[in-house]
């Protein structure tokens, strides 16, 4: 009883074969797995709806990511002449001290001015900067995501051609 | 009393007489054996002829002489027992040595007969039909293995329709793997790998001064705003790049990826129709030895049909001749005049029977001979002789009762003996001491 056990353990791991999709098989099941496309093609649509989700997923982000990064930037702009009013405010502060006016020119308060032009345009570059560093990066996803879908298909082309020529080979084995 | 010619018996011994006279040749012409005569006489040793008496005693019942008349007198009343045992000792020695001529006829035919049949066996071999047999067996398995392997052959190697994309065997395993592989190379060529290199490539943006109306008007050098923006624009312009040189280096890898694929492709294509071929060729060896070994078998069963039918052959031969080693000892034939017959025809649907010879004997009348005397201690009980003891001797009959009422009258044996029956009457036996 024994030995008819081993035995066919042993007729088992020598039947034992691999087929395309990584499953092992005995020959029986083998011929009864030979190939069939509607295997691949589930496949397929799992990476179709896989890439889709993942680009949807990545082109919410980065929507959110582009108006979270345009809102500081807007903030900056804002800030010169709209409500804050921080221009018209620095440019009164210097003329009600004389130092600003007609007829006058005080390089204090050209210096004052220049300087906070150069902040300002450093801090909207910086804002500007960040917000296409973001956005490159769900390009980059969206690129990524699109990459991984291709290989994804072709690898399943390379799976079912060599599904086909494993089949033909265990068929040939039969005879 | 009346008067018989000698030579001329009478039967029954009544009282009919017959008076021809016979005469008795002086002597016998001879035959073409001096030593075989004609009935009733036998050879003088000098190669003629003379009366075979037979031992009867000379004067006894007749003075006939050769060359003479016999004249005897027959009391055909009693009869004379003599005379007619002697007509009946010729009567068969007539027949004996005419059923013994023929016997010797017939053996000396039947030994030229089994010897010409015999010698015409002589080494003919495996008969015909047998190796005819084998030779047929031997042939149509030839047949039937290379069909067989031809039929396994072509079913191994198969066929394939590139139309339809439909085979067997190594054929068709051959043409889906190509087709598989063509399909694959063409969905590579027609969808290569184009995230990266399709990916939109950053443009660095131009940070403006846009105070610079405002300072201006404000009689500020507009200038003064370019450290943070050339800082800024830097900025921007170095991510740019660095995503850029990404996308690129990106879609370099792409490409390789896609070489990469091709090369699988081919790899994949050749190991794969080298292991179909491998294949095919293992199993067409497979299928070729075992025709070999198909082949050796029947050459082996056909060696030994073949042996069996030499050593029948030779066993037969052998056979043969020691029959007629035995034939030629009997001396009834002789080697030199042996006329070899080779008996053909059908023979597996011949059957061979026998068919006893028929012997033509001569009708021999039986003729009661009845012996003139008993050996001493015996006696002739109905021709035949009994041992004078109290028993009968084995197969002859014990007294009867009517028998046993002709035991002597006196009823006493003479002294010294007793009464004892022979199977046919009582006589006196001496006692046993």
């Amino acid at each position: 009883m024994f030995e008819s056990h081993m035995g066919l353990q042993a007729r088992r791991t020598v039947r034992a074969k691999r087929v395309g999709n990584g499953f092992s098989c005995y020959i029986e099941e083998c011929i009864n797995l030979a190939f069939n496309p509607a295997l691949f093609e589930r496949q397929r649509r799992g990476l179709q709806n896989t890439y889709a989700q993942q680009a949807a997923m990545n082109v919410y982000q980065r929507y959110l990511a582009e108006t979270q990064g345009q809102r500081p930037i807007t903030q900056l702009q804002d800030a010169a002449f709209g409500a804050p009013r921080e221009v018209p405010r620095l440019t009164a502060s210097y003329g009600r001290r004389g130092l600003q006016g007609q007829g006058v020119k005080s390089g204090v308060f050209n210096r004052a001015l220049t300087d906070y032009a150069s902040q300002r345009n450093q801090q909207l570059g910086y804002a500007r900067a960040d917000l296409a560093s973001g956005l490159r990066g769900y390009d980059l996803a969206q690129a990524g995501y699109q990459g991984q879908y291709q290989q994804g298909l072709q690898d399943i082309e390379s799976d079912k051609a060599s599904q086909i020529a494993q089949d033909a080979q265990s068929l040939l084995k039969l005879r | 009393m009346a008067v018989v010619q000698y030579g001329v018996p009478t039967e029954g011994g009544g009282s009919t007489t017959t008076t021809t006279p016979t005469t008795i040749p002086a002597t016998v012409p001879t035959n073409t054996s001096p030593t075989v005569c004609s009935q009733g006489y036998k050879s003088d040793g000098k190669g003629g002829c003379v009366l075979d008496d037979g031992g009867f005693p000379e004067g006894a019942g007749g003075t006939g002489t050769p060359g003479s008349t016999s004249t005897t007198s027959i009391n055909v009343n009693t009869g004379n027992s003599g005379y007619y045992a002697y007509l009946a000792d010729l009567a068969k020695i007539k027949s004996d040595q005419e059923a013994g001529v023929a016997a010797l006829g017939r053996t000396t035919k039947g030994a030229q007969y089994q010897s010409n049949y015999l010698t015409g066996l002589l080494n003919t071999g495996v008969p015909s039909n047998i190796s005819d047999l084998i030779s047929g067996a031997e042939t149509g398995g030839q047949k039937y293995i290379g069909d067989q392997y031809t039929l396994l052959a072509n079913q191994l190697k198969g066929a394939y329709d590139p139309a339809t994309n439909i085979g067997t065997g190594f054929l068709g395993g051959e043409g889906r793997t190509i087709a598989a592989q063509n399909a694959l190379r063409s969905y590579l060529a027609a969808n290569p790998s184009t995230a990266f290199r399709d990916a939109p490539r950053d443009t660095p943006g131009v940070l403006q001064n846009d105070l610079a109306a405002y300072m201006q008007a404000q009689g500020v050098d507009p200038r003064g705003g370019d450290p943070g923006r050339l800082a800024a624009t830097a900025a921007l312009q170095g991510g740019s790049e660095s995503y850029n040189r990404l996308l690129d280096f990106l879609t370099t890898q792409e490409r390789a990826t896609d070489t990469s694929r091709s090369a699988e492709e081919q790899m994949a294509r050749s190991t794969a129709l080298s292991n179909l071929s491998n294949l095919y060729q293992g199993q067409s060896g497979g299928l070729q030895q075992e025709q070999l070994k198909a082949l050796s078998d029947l050459q082996s069963n056909i060696a030994s049909q073949r042996l069996t039918a030499e050593q029948g052959a030779t066993t037969r031969n052998q056979s043969v001749q020691d029959a007629l080693a035995a034939l030629f000892g009997t001396g009834y034939i002789n080697p030199a005049d042996i006329t070899p017959t080779t008996i053909t025809g059908a023979v597996p649907n011949t059957t061979i029977t026998t068919q006893d010879p028929i012997i033509q004997q001569p009708a021999v009348a039986p003729t009661a001979v009845a012996p003139t005397a008993a050996a001493p201690g015996y006696s002739l009980v109905k021709g035949k002789p009994v041992a004078n003891l109290g028993k009968a001797a084995p197969g002859y009959d014990k007294p009867t009762v009517a028998e046993l009422a002709k035991k002597p009258a006196t009823g006493t044996a003479p002294a010294g003996t007793h009464w004892e029956w022979n199977g046919a009457k009582w006589v006196a036996v001496l006692n046993k001491k």
